[in-house]
Order: structure tokens, then C-alpha cells, then sequence
């Protein structure tokens, strides 16, 4: 489901996302010798941070829109819970990515 | 330096990032972007878990107020990353104006970050930066190439090979965030991604604002009990 957005929406959007991620990187450049990595306010911010990716991907995958839409819910999740499984017993991300990948192409396939 | 920089870039990470952001593109497409947006949001905003949520929040017409939050949330780690790649790379020695750290900090990508990290111990400060510019500098091509790669591959393989295109993209962010190092973060990531599933039926694009808070704050708070 496509909602038309503006030109100067459009612009607006992408000027948003850049200031978005660049203040990040501004802040840390001016603070890097100040904020300590080990606070409670940094480690608060970054357990927010992992979590909303997190609740990002998850949204793609388990309410996605477009082609992903026309696969079943169920090989994407048993695939993407193949290659959590491989990262957390063997941590190594390119195995259970191709591991994961593959999988995954095998059920849109084939079942 | 700077060749071995580029040459260890035009490996493994170089292709790894290329196909990550042809996913992205491939997302961004289907979103409604049109060639500029997708190659300015992988330029200017150079944060891949930032950019899907961009395109993920955009392909359901969210407000611009809501995209800005969420991109701003999802990227939020980068200053984390540039304060330890800061301090890896020495980078209080060499007197550099602030904008031209920030321009140093633009091309710190997880990828970048991850190796400079690897690096560190192998190589002395001057060559770590020269070997960081090399390296970065050739990780950003090889994005913007896998962008640019996507927004046309859709045209020409069929839906089946799409989909598991656009399926690598969240896997590969998922797996990354899910191996990482402290134990409040490995669990922010599982009580995020069980919560949009929760409240996205309820909320909408608000459950990832709504998961994030609620997912962060618990597993750090649930991290702090079990240790006392």
C-alpha cells in the first residue's frame, strides 16, 4: 500500500531522515571525550535503540508490504529462527545468513 | 595503508554491504521512492537499520513527525559508535576541525566500525586512519553501488528471487543485533521483536515507538534485578 506523499514532503522526508542519524553522529563527535560509554543514560538509550531495530525488522517481516507480503508468514519466521539459532549456538554471521537465506529460498520454492 | 583499507573492503564486507543496501533499494522501490530518494537516503543517512525503517515507515504513509522519530531512535546507536571508533582511532591526536570529523563519522557504518575494531591492535595510529579512510571510503561505494544495482535488479529477476532479496535485509540486521555483546541489548532485541507483534495490530507504525521504549526499558531494568 502505496500513500502519495508530496513533493516538498518527499524532500522534507529525506532532509529528516539525514538530520536524524547525522545529530548522532554530531553528538558523538563533539562528546567523544566526555560521554562515558559505561552510564546508565547511554545504556538506557542504547537498549531502546537494539530494541526499536528490532521492532523495525520484525514489522517487515512479520506484517510486511509489497513481495514479501505474497510469502507465507511461517517460512519467514522458521527461517529467520534458523539463522537466530545458528548465530546464538555457533556466532558467526555469514554462515547463518547464507544458512538462513537458503532456507528460506528452499520454502518459497519448493513448499 | 590506504590500499589495504580498500583492498580488505573489496572482500567479504564490501559485497556483504552491497547486497544489504540492494535489499534496501529493492524495500525503498517497493515503497514508492523514486531514484533520487533512494540513492540520496543511502548517501545522506548511511545507517542501514535507520534507512528501512525509513522506507518501512514511508511504505505505510506514516507522518514525517513518526519517520523522524523512529530513524532518529534506530540510528540512535551510531553515536555510540562514534565515540568508540573515536577513541580507537585516536582521532583526539590529530587536531581535526569538526566538520571534517563528521565527515570521518558519516562513513562509520557498523561494517567500518566493526573493522577499524578487528584492526586496532595490528596497526599504529597513523596507519589505523589512513587504513579506516581507505577502507570506509570503499564500503560507501560499494553501497551506493548495491543501491543503485537494486532500484533496477527488480525489473529484471522475477518475485521469488525479490522476495529473498528483501528477506536478507532484516535478517541481516536481526542477526547482527542479536549477537550483541551485552546481555540487556540481546534482550531489548527479543522483547522488541515480540512486542510489534503485539502491539502493531493495536498501535500501527506507533507499536515500534511503543516497543522500543517498553522493550529497552524492561530488559535493562530485568538486567539489573538478576544481577542484584
Amino acid at each position: 500500500m502505496n500513500i502519495e506523499y508530496t513533493n516538498l514532503e518527499k524532500v522534507l522526508a529525506i532532509v529528516l531522515a539525514c538530520l536524524a542519524t547525522g545529530i548522532w553522529r554530531l553528538i558523538g563527535a563533539i562528546f567523544y571525550n566526555k560521554i562515558s560509554e559505561d552510564g546508565i543514560l547511554i545504556k538506557w538509550i542504547n537498549a531502546v535503540a537494539y530494541s526499536m531495530v528490532s521492532a523495525v525488522m520484525m514489522m517487515i517481516l512479520v506484517y510486511p508490504s509489497g513481495i514479501l507480503a505474497n510469502t507465507s508468514i511461517e517460512h519467514r519466521l522458521i527461517a529467520l529462527g534458523i539463522g537466530i539459532l545458528l548465530m546464538v549456538l555457533y556466532g558467526r554471521l555469514i554462515y547463518a545468513i547464507l544458512i538462513s537465506m537458503i532456507s528460506f529460498g528452499i520454502f518459497v520454492t519448493y513448499l | 595503508m590506504y590500499l589495504k583499507g580498500i583492498y580488505d573492503a573489496s572482500n567479504v564486507p564490501g559485497f556483504a554491504l552491497g547486497s544489504t543496501m540492494m535489499g534496501f533499494s529493492i524495500i525503498a522501490k517497493e515503497a514508492g521512492f523514486n531514484f533520487w530518494m533512494v540513492m540520496l537516503t543511502t548517501a545522506t543517512v548511511w545507517g542501514m537499520p535507520g534507512q528501512v525503517a525509513f522506507a518501512g515507515l514511508y511504505a505505510v504513509g506514516a507522518s514525517l513527525f513518526l519517520i523522524f522519530i523512529a530513524v532518529t531512535l534506530a540510528n540512535m546507536r551510531m553515536m555510540l559508535m562514534v565515540i568508540s571508533g573515536a577513541n580507537i582511532l585516536n582521532i583526539k591526536k590529530y587536531k581535526l576541525s569538526l566538520f571534517r570529523q563528521v565527515i570521518i563519522f558519516h562513513l562509520m557504518a557498523i561494517t567500518s566500525w566493526a573493522q577499524i575494531g578487528h584492526m586496532k591492535d595490528k596497526l599504529i595510529d597513523d596507519d589505523l586512519i589512513k587504513y579506516y579512510t581507505g577502507f570506509s571510503v570503499s564500503i560507501f561505494m560499494f553501497g551506493m553501488t548495491g543501491t543503485l544495482i537494486g532500484f533496477y535488479i527488480g525489473d529484471i529477476i522475477s518475485n521469488e528471487i525479490l522476495g529473498i532479496l528483501i528477506f536478507i535485509t532484516p535478517l541481516y540486521i536481526l542477526l547482527l543485533v542479536v549477537n550483541s555483546k551485552e546481555t540487556f541489548n540481546k534482550i531489548s532485541v527479543y522483547l522488541g521483536g515480540l512486542l510489534v507483534i503485539i502491539f502493531y495490530p493495536i498501535a500501527g507504525t506507533w507499536s515500534i515507538l511503543i516497543s522500543g521504549i517498553f522493550g529497552g526499558s524492561i530488559a535493562l531494568l530485568l538486567t539489573y534485578k538478576l544481577k542484584k
